[in-house]
């Protein structure tokens, strides 16, 4: 009984920092650089299905599934993804806040239609499985290879934070948050701004595709289903519950949300029949959604709070 | 000058909360006079106009119109109270017709719309030759009067103007003051911000000189006109002004 | 093969429209995107659904396969979701407004709306389809090549009358001219004595009402299900912002837009990717012309 509880956190912590780390991805590209990336899923899914492709086993009726070793899917992960982000970039980084959400989660809606599609790469709805998990030889129960995923991740999340930490104190850390914090020394730097706009956007969107080769890696395998627009929303609401603009804040909030959503999920399973289980998922996103939006209504210190109350069109 | 319409006291006033442009601005407007509010970019002058428009929050001061607090009123209840306003830029609907534009001047009228709308064309001429054009077809001078008949729509007591004649030629320069006027020798108070301070001083009874959110000096328009450290306001305003 | 495609864009391009109308409006007048726009379809056509299941559809009507009781129950529906609409706003939308909230955090607000909304649904009838009629019907071949269905012609022409309804409501009423004041202008607007609440909550009335006519097209067109809103969402997006935000015009004529290229590309693409189409759209417009083809300058 201790092991299937023990099973159970060390489980629920690697998906935590799993989201954690895309949670910070997304705190490099809004809190500290302003931008609504409505589109996380997307670079999630990109990261994870490159990881994917490259690693698994070969079968002859994929195109891809080369076998590759885990540290290449890692890497090739991060790098694809990286260039899907400054494409993205480059076509919608100029948009006004609502619109980039808008590009953003069209983005996203189409990489899901791809992975769900493109059958001969991605696998169709049946998705890619036999993705080999680092290390899994070594260890031989599920239990004991999970501890040492969630090593693994721990280690991994703290060098990223460390990292992100560095970068935001460095002077490129410095010109982002004064253009995030004025629009007008923005527009001055004109040109410039856009492309720093840019790089964060690229690092933040690299951050979200290493999670998503994490992810793949650690469950084996791969499915269009994993990587609907709820996980987006699910993100952004770790971010608001955490406190955008501060990476702890990042973190603790991944731990926070997703603790209510498996809590959540636990407490309608066993007040719903098996039979409904489908209405039983609905309230479960109804719950969440209801709360997401009474914290925003009645302690908005999340998403508006970092901001300055400065009126950005000063003379309308 | 007579008992003032308008009323307003020791304006503290911006466009963010804690960082006032206004730090106390004191002015008053009587029936039928022309006030002019001169003074260097910056001092605050539209913000002041457009505080008593009620378009941003006055924090602190008075505004009172014929004896009435108007200080907290809303923008859409100040043309009630009988102001009408005419803002610098976007104050014509260039996407909508002449007439619609002044229909929607008239907007809180009931039955007398069709009636002030024909006072309108009369005033107007020009504008009724036009009145099925969209508002963007019309030059800068043409705008311009249509921007003040669509605020005298209501008739109100007090017409404030920012900076009426900006780009317009002479000519329509000299028509713009010549309505103002006409509005003033028949009772209405009016109130406006101009750069052409020289011009706008010579048809108005009083003015005052605002620097840096605040009074730095009032009186009749031709002491204005006189006065030494008046031209040197001039001078700053004139230096920013292509030739 | 490429009649039929634009006759099916044209059938599709007039229900996106309508659904497009009050996107562009929202876009204009409030400035934020309302993800939760597309929920106002699917509620407008589960609502009508309620009405059917008791009233029923009513014994076809000539060539169509409903009677008037189906539009009875669309009418009903068009109101309760106008209210619905205003609703929403009032409980969310409205307070974040006043709170100054950053226009990002209301479409935050709109995403976790626009989910709780759906779910509401699901919970309520599952994620099966269900249909407002079960009558079969002829296809009519209008052109060599070109067969359509006597109801989507049916919804073509009322969709027609009430953009032209809508548009006489924008030019002539006194209300109608303030909403347009107010999409280009809302300080102006305000300073001719326009009370912003009153334009905002007859946007929302009119957003919701015509949302649910388009959902009921669209649940006719053939079947109703919890997605049936949400599957249009890039497409009243795209149509909103292709035609220009604040146009009527543009709305309908972005849409009709959207629905042909939509069709026209599923003669050459997996219909699978159907949905990435008017996004697709999206960005190029925004690329070429942001300010849409009936847009101003903003």
């Amino acid at each position: 009984m201790f092991t299937g509880i023990a099973s159970y956190l060390v489980f629920f912590a690697c998906v935590v920092l799993i989201l954690g780390i895309i949670t910070l991805g997304l705190n490099l590209q809004w809190g500290f650089t302003g931008l609504f990336n409505a589109g996380i899923v997307g670079f999630y899914a990109i990261g994870a299905y490159t990881h994917a492709i490259l690693t698994a086993a070969p079968q002859p009726q994929y195109l891809g599934n080369f076998g590759l070793p885990w540290g290449v899917g890692v890497l090739a992960a991060m790098a694809v993804t990286a260039l899907a982000a400054w494409l993205i970039g480059l076509v919608t980084i100029r948009l006004r806040g609502d619109y980039l959400a808008i590009a953003t989660f069209g983005i996203a809606v189409s990489i899901q239609l791809v992975t769900l599609n493109w059958e001969p790469l991605t696998g169709g709805s049946q998705g890619l499985s036999r993705i080999p998990k680092p290390l899994a030889g070594v260890f031989d129960s599920p239990l004991a290879f999970n501890l040492w995923f969630l090593c693994l991740l721990g280690a991994l999340t703290a060098v990223i934070y460390a990292a992100l930490e560095r970068i935001l104190r460095s002077p490129w850390g410095r010109v982002l948050r004064a253009i995030r914090e004025d629009e007008t020394a923005a527009v001055a730097l004109g040109k410039s701004a856009r492309r720093f706009r840019l790089e964060a956007f690229v690092l933040g969107s690299t951050l979200m595709g290493l999670a998503g080769a994490l992810y793949v890696s650690f469950i084996g395998f791969v499915s269009p289903f994993d990587f609907l627009p709820i996980v987006t929303f699910q993100v952004w609401a770790m971010l608001i519950v955490g406190g955008s603009g501060n990476n702890r804040g990042a973190l603790l909030g991944a731990l926070v949300v997703w603790a209510i959503w498996a809590a959540s999920g636990v407490v309608v399973s066993k007040l719903v029949p098996p039979s409904h289980a489908a209405q039983g998922a609905a309230i479960q996103v109804i719950l969440i959604g209801l709360v997401l939006v009474l914290v925003l209504l009645y302690r908005p210190r999340g998403l508006i709070g970092e901001k300055a109350v400065v009126s950005r069109h000063a003379g309308d | 000058m007579s008992a003032p319409l308008l009323s307003a006291v020791n304006m503290v006033a911006g466009y963010a909360r804690g960082l006032p442009i206004l730090h106390g601005v004191s002015v008053a407007v009587a029936p039928g006079e022309i006030v002019t509010l001169i003074g260097p970019n910056g001092a605050g002058k539209s913000t002041l106009l457009k505080a008593i428009a009620g378009l941003i929050e006055t924090e602190a001061g008075r505004i009172a119109l014929g004896g009435s607090d108007i200080t907290s009123l809303p923008a859409h209840r100040i043309v009630a109270a009988g102001i009408g306003y005419v803002p610098q830029t976007a104050n014509v609907f260039t996407s909508l017709t002449i007439h619609e534009n002044l229909k929607v001047g008239g907007h809180t009228l009931g039955a007398g719309l069709a009636a002030r709308l024909e006072r309108a064309y009369a005033l107007f001429p020009v504008l009724a030759e036009k009145r099925a054009q969209r508002a963007r077809t019309l030059s800068g001078g043409q705008r311009q009067m249509l921007a003040i008949a669509r605020a005298l729509m209501t008739e109100p007591r007090l017409v404030m103007l920012d900076e009426p004649t900006a780009g317009l030629a002479p000519v329509v320069v000299g028509e713009v003051f010549g309505q103002l006027r006409r509005l003033a020798e028949s009772g209405v108070a009016v109130l406006m911000v101009e750069q052409n301070a020289r011009a706008a001083l010579r048809v108005s009874d009083r003015g005052y000189l605002l620097v840096e959110g605040s009074n730095r000096m009032q009186g009749p328009a031709a002491a204005l006109l006189a006065d030494a450290q008046v031209a040197e306001a001039f001078l700053g305003g004139k230096r920013r002004q292509p030739a | 093969m490429i009649a039929q495609a634009l006759a099916d864009g044209l059938l599709t391009g007039a229900i996106i429209a309508l659904g497009a109308i009050g996107v562009s409006f929202t876009l204009q007048i409030m400035r934020f995107a309302n993800f939760a726009h597309s929920e106002l379809l699917t509620w407008g056509a589960y609502i009508a659904l309620v009405f059917v299941s008791f009233a029923g559809p009513g014994t076809p009507t000539g060539p169509l396969s409903f009677g008037w009781q189906l539009l009875a129950a669309a009418a009903a529906a068009a109101v309760l979701t106008g209210l619905l609409a205003w609703l929403v706003d009032r409980l969310v939308f409205r307070r974040l407004r006043r709170q100054c909230a950053h226009p990002l955090t209301m479409v935050f607000a709109a995403f976790g709306a626009a989910l709780v909304m759906r779910h509401v649904v699901v919970l309520f009838w599952g994620h099966e389809s269900y249909f407002y009629t079960r009558e079969l019907q002829m296809a009519l071949e209008l052109l060599p090549g070109v067969r359509v269905l006597p109801d989507q012609i049916f919804i073509l022409l009322l969709a027609i009358a009430i953009v032209a309804a809508l548009h006489a409501f924008l030019t002539y009423s006194r209300t109608g001219m303030a909403m347009r004041a107010m999409a280009e202008s809302p300080a102006l607007a305000q300073t001719c004595g326009i009370e912003v609440d009153a334009v905002i909550r007859w946007t929302w009335i009119l957003s919701g009402a015509l949302a649910a006519l388009a959902g009921v097209f669209a649940g006719l067109t053939p079947q109703i299900h919890p997605e049936i809103g949400f599957n249009l969402l890039l497409a009243l997006f795209a149509a909103a912002i292709l035609g220009g935000t604040g146009s009527l015009i543009g709305a309908v004529v972005g849409g009709l837009l959207v629905g042909m290229a939509e069709n026209l590309a599923l003669l050459w693409i997996n219909p699978g990717y159907k949905q990435a189409m008017p996004f697709l759209l999206l960005l190029l417009i925004l690329l070429v012309r942001p300010q849409g083809l009936f847009g101003g300058k903003k």
